[in-house]
């Protein structure tokens, strides 16, 4: 098949929005659920998940108001 | 707060307001942006990609005057030369004689072909001389195609009686012949010539007897339009290799979304605005704008990186790390993005069109980057969700951090700096001993353009083969007074620089109007040799003129000469148009013209290909020096005005320097000539090899006014935003690396070069910048100490 713009600009799209979804539903959870795991041995690994909750919580409470 | 790059606490305040500002104001902002940016792509739709064969030349050279004003009638640069090869037997068959004479006919209807250039035995300008009827007469060879074997053996005898046809238009040993055909230059449709050869010529005529080759430039430049959808293939692949090691950089793919939304929008103004200018893309310099759009995703990157870490620094605060981000690189930032466009800008002092339309287009776009990178980035990031917090403290925990701080320390050793002065000394004495072998012009016989095995050059070889020289040098005769060339000893003068020049190795045959003289007064004593002489009478002569040229249209004689016999021309037709062979017989004909000035006659220097091309040469050779210096002024400049230092520009030009000496001994080493190609390759290398010291010395700058430590100040400067710069060098690296798999060789070579330009110059500012910066202590970094003892010393009060 011969590449074009067209085409080309056409896969970029479907590339960039499939990877979005792929980080946001895939690989952010699994990601979340590996440090999880590794915050039961590594205290660096607990410490930012610690800050994480913190910063969300802080967030949850800025909407709120 | 720390401060950065050189800028007073009070500048650093007010680039705080106008980070603050942008935020305030994203509405109408973006709504502005939004509507210019959809405007632009609407204008970048309409955009075409086109290459001019004029917009080559150097145009206020000599050569090149002569070159316009005479190529119409004498035959220019824009030359196709087509050949028909036979396998068995030769080409007087009435097979392949007609299928000569109906490709010349296809030629003839060729889009934009100067119909009185074409020379084939099959078109009727190609004449022979016989006597008929007691008069001269000089009939076409072919009228038709041949019907009965006897108009076969006619057409062979024709040929072999006649020396401007035999050996130049059929090979002395009759197994190839070749037609010829000169465009008009100007805005030819180089892809539809491509498509009409391959339907109309190489599809019906070709079989498994037949071989027919096809080069010249209308032929090259189709292949090359042909080709250019290589871009699509290397954009994409880039693209996706890019986004997931940003992703795998970052940990997040807003990461990798914000420098594609930088890369897009100036690529989006930078192609609406060369379409506005009425300007057209040229596939031979599609690798530049794909290298600003890789620099305007380098900077994003840069500022990516730097959001991370003041999101950390300011407790979690996206708000405030948008605009600390924004006021802590615009400096580093902005001086980057203008050196760019000024290191780019130079090439306008080239003056050659093509190139100076690349310095307009390639600078505007850069500036574009400006607003897209600096201005919009507050905003930008302000729509995006702020980056997860653990991702962001954890990533600075990972193997790439860590592979940072261990080369840092091994680079700030004491034996790691002495190692790092003593390798670059060495690469910059071995570049400077290879450096000397760099040629000037084409080193190669075939087209630079493409590869060796490329169809084309294939092509190119193989014509070579069976004509020796098919690269025309014209040097037009001008009389000094109407009728000059009647005259013999105007004649006797084309003779001898004809004879002076063409015993030069390289050229394959000659022709002049001398040569015709001599055959018709030949032809007046039954063909004896003895009589192929020019006659010592002006009237003698011109009544051979009258017999030769009366029964023809003065379309025709018009290639020979014009019609108040005033200016004629000696063609050289040249093996091949590498630098030195051109420079030779250039300078044949220089020493000629001074040897033995003619009273009747001068000689103008020179149209066709070798003429142009050693107007290229010379002008190279004008440009090359001037380009480098000016280059590097215009950045030493920047630098003095940024850093308020004369010193400041030394330490950051250094790796530019060893930089452009090995790329320049690798071109000697690979045998890559410098030509109107490889010459942007310096300045566009020097703009973006800038970056990378500008940002590692703010860095430095920012970080000893906190410390106070020259030491530490270098070393957290490396192993933070040494380590942006790392990983952005990498990428555009190994991006501008895949241009080497592109068909077009040109585009392939400068991509690699400018891979190697910005690898060499990255691995120096990384190495040897801040080895020298730590052995010199720099007084535009040194005076920053003070403020930070002011700064300790107000805090413990």
């Amino acid at each position: 098949m011969e590449i074009t713009f067209s085409n080309a600009g056409i896969f970029l799209i479907f590339f960039t929005i499939a990877f979005i979804l792929m980080d946001e539903y895939i690989a952010k959870p699994w990601r979340r659920a590996r440090l999880e795991r590794l915050a039961k041995t590594d205290p660096k690994v607990r410490e930012a998940l610690a800050v994480a909750a913190r910063v969300a919580a802080r967030e949850k409470g800025a909407e709120t108001d | 707060m720390s401060g950065s790059g050189t800028s007073s606490p009070e500048e650093k305040a007010a680039l705080y307001k106008v980070g603050d500002w942008l935020v305030d104001n994203r509405g109408w902002v973006s709504l502005i942006t939004i509507a210019f940016t959809a405007f632009m792509a609407y204008e970048a739709t309409k955009l075409q990609m086109f290459t001019s064969f004029g917009e080559l030349l150097p145009y206020n050279h000599p050569f090149v005057s002569v070159h316009n004003k005479y190529s119409r009638q004498f035959g220019g640069a824009n030359n196709i030369t087509i050949m028909f090869e036979v396998k068995d037997g030769t080409i007087f068959n009435k097979d392949t004689l007609t299928k000569i004479f109906k490709a010349t006919q296809e030629v003839d209807v060729l889009p934009d072909v100067n119909h009185d250039q074409i020379d084939s035995i099959g078109h009727r300008t190609t004449r022979y001389l016989t006597m008929q009827g007691g008069s001269i007469s000089s009939p076409p060879v072919m009228r038709r195609p041949p019907v009965t074997e006897k108009d076969v053996e006619q057409i062979k005898n024709i040929v072999h009686y006649s020396e401007n046809i035999h050996g130049i238009l059929v090979s002395l040993d009759d197994k190839a012949a070749l037609i010829r055909a000169n465009f008009h230059e100007g805005r030819i449709d180089y892809r539809q010539i491509f498509y009409d050869i391959n339907s109309k010529i190489l599809e019906p005529f070709q079989d498994a007897n037949t071989k027919i080759w096809v080069a010249g430039e209308p032929r090259l430049y189709g292949w090359i339009y042909r080709y250019s959808n290589d871009v699509f293939w290397i954009l994409v692949v880039t693209y996706c290799i890019e986004w997931v090691l940003r992703w795998m950089y970052f940990h997040d793919w807003r990461g990798s979304l914000r420098p594609t939304i930088t890369g897009l929008l100036a690529a989006i103004w930078g192609l609406g605005f060369i379409n506005l200018i009425g300007f057209a893309l040229d596939p031979l310099m599609l690798v530049v704008p794909f290298l600003i759009t890789a620099r305007a995703v380098s900077h994003a990157i840069q500022m990516h990186d730097r959001y991370y870490e003041e999101y950390q620094k300011n407790d979690w605060h996206k708000r405030k790390a948008i605009v600390a981000a924004f006021a802590e690189l615009f400096v580093p930032t902005f001086s980057g993005i203008v050196t760019d466009a000024l290191g780019v800008l130079v090439i306008l002092l080239i003056p050659v069109v093509m190139l100076q339309k690349l310095a307009i287009t390639a600078s505007w776009w850069i500036l574009a980057i400006t607003v897209s990178e600096v201005l919009l980035n507050p905003i930008v990031y302000y729509y995006l969700r702020a980056p997860e917090p653990e991702m962001v403290m954890l990533r600075e925990e990972g193997w790439f951090k860590r592979f940072m701080d261990r080369v840092t320390d091994l680079t700030l050793s004491k034996t790691g700096q002495a190692v790092t002065v003593v390798f670059w000394i060495a690469v910059a004495v071995l570049s400077a001993i290879f450096l000397r072998g760099l040629t000037i012009g084409d080193p190669t016989s075939a087209s630079p353009l493409l590869w060796l095995d490329s169809p084309y050059n294939q092509s190119h070889v193989r014509i070579q083969q069976f004509f020796g020289g098919v690269e025309p040098l014209i040097v037009v005769v001008e009389g000094r007074e109407k009728k000059a060339l009647q005259d013999p000893s105007a004649l006797e003068a084309m003779e001898s620089f004809q004879r002076y020049v063409d015993s030069d190795p390289d050229i394959g045959y000659s022709f002049s109007l001398a040569d015709i003289v001599k055959s018709i007064n030949m032809v007046f004593f039954d063909t004896e040799p003895r009589w192929g002489v020019i006659p010592g009478e002006v009237a003698r002569i011109a009544n051979l003129f009258f017999f030769y040229f009366a029964g023809s249209p003065p379309s025709e004689t018009s290639k020979y000469l014009d019609p108040s016999y005033t200016n004629g021309h000696v063609t050289f037709f040249c093996r091949n148009h590498q630098g030195d062979t051109v420079a030779r017989i250039i300078e044949r004909c220089r020493e000629f013209i001074a040897k033995f000035p003619s009273d009747k006659v001068d000689f103008r220097l020179a149209g066709g290909l070798i003429g142009v091309t050693a107007a290229a040469n010379e002008e190279i050779v004008r440009n090359d020096i001037l380009m480098n210096v000016l280059g590097l002024a215009t950045i030493y400049l920047i630098l003095l005005f940024t850093y308020r230092s004369f010193t400041a520009g030394i330490y950051m030009l250094l790796p530019l320097f060893v930089s452009n000496g090995f790329v320049n001994a690798y071109m000697s080493v690979r045998n890559i000539g410098v030509n109107l190609h490889t010459l942007p390759v310096v300045t566009v290398g020097i703009g973006f090899g800038i970056d990378y010291g500008l940002y590692i010395v703010s860095r430095i700058i920012e970080e000893i006014r906190i410390s106070g430590s020259l030491f530490d100040a270098v070393k957290t400067a490396l192993c933070t935003t040494g380590k942006g710069v790392t990983f952005t060098a990498v990428t555009m690296v190994m991006s501008t690396m895949l241009w080497t798999t592109s068909n077009i060789r040109f585009d392939a070579e400068m991509g690699g070069l400018l891979a190697m330009w910005m690898g060499v110059s990255f691995i120096a500012s990384q190495t040897l910048m801040p080895v020298l910066i730590l052995i010199f202590k720099p007084k535009f970094i040194m005076r920053e100490i003070p403020q930070a003892t002011e700064r300790a010393g107000a805090a413990t009060a």
